[in-house]
């Protein structure tokens, strides 16, 4: 008996520093409210800007996308949007998102590119796990933003990280594009075959948020010229056109260059998120 | 059910809520199997039944080597007893890569996509071979002298519970450790609250839980890259991080799984043992082989090895003995050729070392023993881009994009990463060479334990399945 009452003694001891550790981090967290410049990964990156678009301010328009729309600059966009595009994520995943917050935007810009990829169940269960979902509300250190070694990264990052102007300079590495372009073209040789129940979750959401009277613009990211005529977007374009008729795509007018067919350089991204605020003008 | 989510942790508290209660306690066993029917039907509900099957056949088997008395009979029983655990081995997991190879000799085609439908039953490989140690170990122990001799329960209702309980207890069950029968049927009686060792428990916990969780699914999510054709466009020194980085995930999501699968089973009374024991610190590979995955490793020693002959029958028997053993152990992991060329790997290692040792004079200097520490953890580290990449070829394009990619330009973000999550298990080793110099175990420590809690709640990485469960 006495072995057990000694053991529980060290465990009350690191109960209670856990605690204090937790409390002073919520409390900077929430008094200071720092702005995170630098994560991880890519998935961390999603999390961060759907939990940003769940507890945090929520704008009347929505982006919704794949990592082609998460490179449209906020920097460089009108005043007034969220971006809810994730990297290697589905158009489908930012709606059900949009919807399960319980929120009706004014309008949303859905992404076609990607437009037929799996909704991410996966991310959807983490992000709206029931408790949990709520108790983040109220901790912020415990959303993906705010670990500790992002507020070390954004440190770093506003030491060392490169300014607005370098990122304009940067060139793409003509291997690497070489290598991905060649990849891409061969996934986009083939029309996509399993979309069919993809077309019908979209249609649910979509008829879902009209009926709220959201109104939904379809836009394409601009992508290599060989990959714009590919079968695959035009197998997309074919099918959103028979589904729905009555919505315009909206298209650049311009060429851009990307780093591996797909994804726009810095100054391409900035350039055509300024194209964008005049075509949805 | 993963280990860190919600519906566990709710799973392990209600069964030592009732796994304590007095009037309950003639119910223990059954109470565990019940969680872990409940554990295991989370993810596989109809494979439920192949683990009971297994467990009652294994029953069966053992019951009847146990009290047989006829020699010849009794040796009849072990061996079917064998013979079944390794049919149901070879039939679930790996008769798609037979008939693929019979497929790609005779060229008829389509025969394997009929096998591809059979599911994997998670965690087969663990409790098939606990299987075969309840049945060897009967069969061979059964002299009162034996240290690892136990008493067969005469009623078959108490034994094919115990036999059950033994092959499904949830804390070990998907990925190990693995517990052999002499070690754990001693176990089996009532346990009391008080004898808990929470203290002990706890902290198991928390080191499991901020391996797996801080360390190993973060670097996963840098390891990502690893894959084809991700790597293909990475820099040398980015390749050669990734690698790194895996080295340390790996064994971070891997000790840290048996970490709390033994503190779990400490606060239901039962003490699995050690699996890992600082691994990264070796200095030979037979070395390393005695502190990494211990429970397998002895289990092919015991099982394997020994009965092969190990190393009694000359030089040239021990270095095939080795080749063998660690080639069906690299099969054991997966089945793919790739698991087998990683267990040859080893298995050569192994031999040649032995040869080494054998004829070359022995140097005795503390800073050669350093070298050879880094040594034998670079060769482990090339030998795990086989577990990586199964596929044999990418083992190919990612060693020659290692020497192709000098030029490109060096992720910095990954590399920081990589070295920050890596930081704990590199501490972790480091601190236990300076244990075994100075007897101080600095990290044992409140203060270290409350930091890696506030880790786990605060840092952690997007939840991952452990990298064993495939196996």
């Amino acid at each position: 008996m006495n072995s057990f009452i000694f053991s529980f003694k060290n465990i009350k001891v690191i109960l209670f520093q856990f605690c204090a550790m937790f409390l002073i981090y919520n409390l900077y967290i929430g008094i200071n409210q720092p702005v995170i410049l630098s994560y991880q990964n890519q998935w961390q990156q999603n999390y961060a800007a759907a939990q940003g678009f769940i507890y945090d301010k929520k704008s009347k328009n929505v982006i919704v996308g794949s990592s082609l729309a998460a490179r449209i600059q906020k920097k460089a966009l009108v005043v007034g949007f969220s971006n809810l595009s994730f990297s290697g994520g589905s158009v489908l995943t930012g709606l059900e998102i949009i919807k399960r917050s319980d929120f009706v935007p004014k309008k949303i810009f859905v992404e076609i590119n990607t437009i037929f990829r799996e909704q991410d169940i996966k991310m959807l269960d983490s992000l709206f796990y029931p408790i949990w979902y709520k108790v983040k509300n109220y901790f912020p250190a415990l959303r993906e933003k705010n670990q500790p070694l992002n507020l070390g990264l954004t440190e770093l990052k506003s030491v060392y990280g490169k300014t607005h102007e370098e990122h304009m300079k940067e060139t793409r590495n003509q291997r690497v594009y070489e290598t991905a372009l060649k990849l891409q073209k061969a996934e986009h040789s083939v029309e996509q075959k399993d979309y069919l129940n993809k077309l019908e979750q979209l249609k649910l959401l979509l008829s879902y948020f009209e009926t709220k009277k959201s109104e939904i613009v379809f836009f394409e990211m601009p992508v290599e010229p060989v990959l714009t005529q590919s079968k695959s977007m035009q197998h997309i374009r074919r099918v959103l056109k028979r589904a729905f008729p009555s919505k315009k795509v909206i298209t650049s007018k311009q060429n851009y260059n990307t780093s591996d067919g797909l994804h726009l350089l810095y100054k391409d991204a900035f350039a055509f998120t300024k194209e964008f605020n005049k075509l949805i003008d | 059910m993963l280990f860190n989510s919600f519906p566990f942790v709710l799973l392990v508290l209600i069964t030592a809520f009732f796994y304590y209660r007095k009037m309950l306690l003639n119910y223990q066993r059954q109470i565990l199997i019940i969680s872990s029917c409940i554990f295991y039907a989370y993810g596989q509900p109809l494979l439920l039944a192949l683990l009971l099957f297994s467990a009652s056949i294994n029953s069966i088997a053992s019951y009847y080597v146990y009290f047989e008395t006829n020699n010849f009979r009794k040796k009849l029983y072990a061996t079917v007893g064998v013979v079944f655990n390794l049919l149901v081995l070879m039939y679930f997991k790996y008769i798609g890569l037979f008939v693929s190879i019979i497929d790609s000799f005779t060229n008829v085609g389509g025969i394997g996509e009929l096998f591809v439908l059979i599911p994997l039953p998670i965690g087969i490989s663990f409790y098939t071979f606990q299987g075969i140690s309840l049945v060897v170990d009967l069969y061979r122990n059964n002299g009162e002298d034996s240290i690892n001799t136990w008493h067969v329960e005469k009623k078959f209702s108490k034994h094919f519970i115990d036999t059950v309980f033994f092959i499904s207890f949830f804390p070990q069950l998907v990925a190990g450790p693995i517990v052999k029968a002499y070690q754990f049927y001693p176990q089996i009686k009532h346990k009391y609250f008080k004898d808990i060792e929470f203290e002990k428990s706890v902290k198991l916990l928390i080191v499991g839980y901020f391996f797996k969780m801080v360390v190993a699914d973060n670097l996963k999510d840098q390891t990502f890259w690893m894959t084809y054709p991700y790597f293909e466009n990475l820099s040398s020194l980015n390749l050669m991080a990734l690698l790194f980085g895996y080295s340390m995930q790996i064994f971070a999501d891997f000790a840290g799984y048996s970490l709390i699968a033994i503190g779990i089973a400490k606060l239901y009374g039962y003490n699995l043992s050690r699996n890992f024991c600082f691994p990264y610190i070796a200095k030979s590979f037979s070395e390393f082989w005695t502190r990494w995955h211990i429970s397998l490793s002895t289990w092919l020693k015991e099982y394997l090895y020994i009965p092969l002959g190990g190393n009694r029958k000359g030089n040239m028997k021990t270095y095939v003995n080795l080749m063998l053993v660690m080639a069906f152990g690299g099969l054991w992991h997966g089945a793919a050729l790739s698991y087998v060329v990683w267990g040859l790997y080893h298995g050569s290692l192994l031999a040649v070392e032995r040869f080494v040792q054998k004829n070359i004079i022995k140097i005795k200097n503390p800073m050669f023993d350093y070298l050879k520490i880094i040594f034998v953890f670079s060769v482990v580290t090339i030998g795990w881009l086989l577990f990586k990449l199964p596929n044999f070829d990418q083992v190919i394009l990612y060693v020659k994009a290692f020497f192709e990619n000098s030029s490109l330009s060096i992720n910095k973000l990954s590399l920081l990463l990589i070295a920050c999550y890596s930081m704990p298990i590199v501490i972790y080793h480091l601190s236990y060479l300076s244990y075994q110099r100075t007897g101080k175990n600095y990290l044992n420590n409140n203060l270290v334990y409350s930091v890696m809690f506030f880790l786990i709640v605060t840092n952690s990485g997007s939840s991952g399945e452990f990298i064993y469960f495939q196996f």
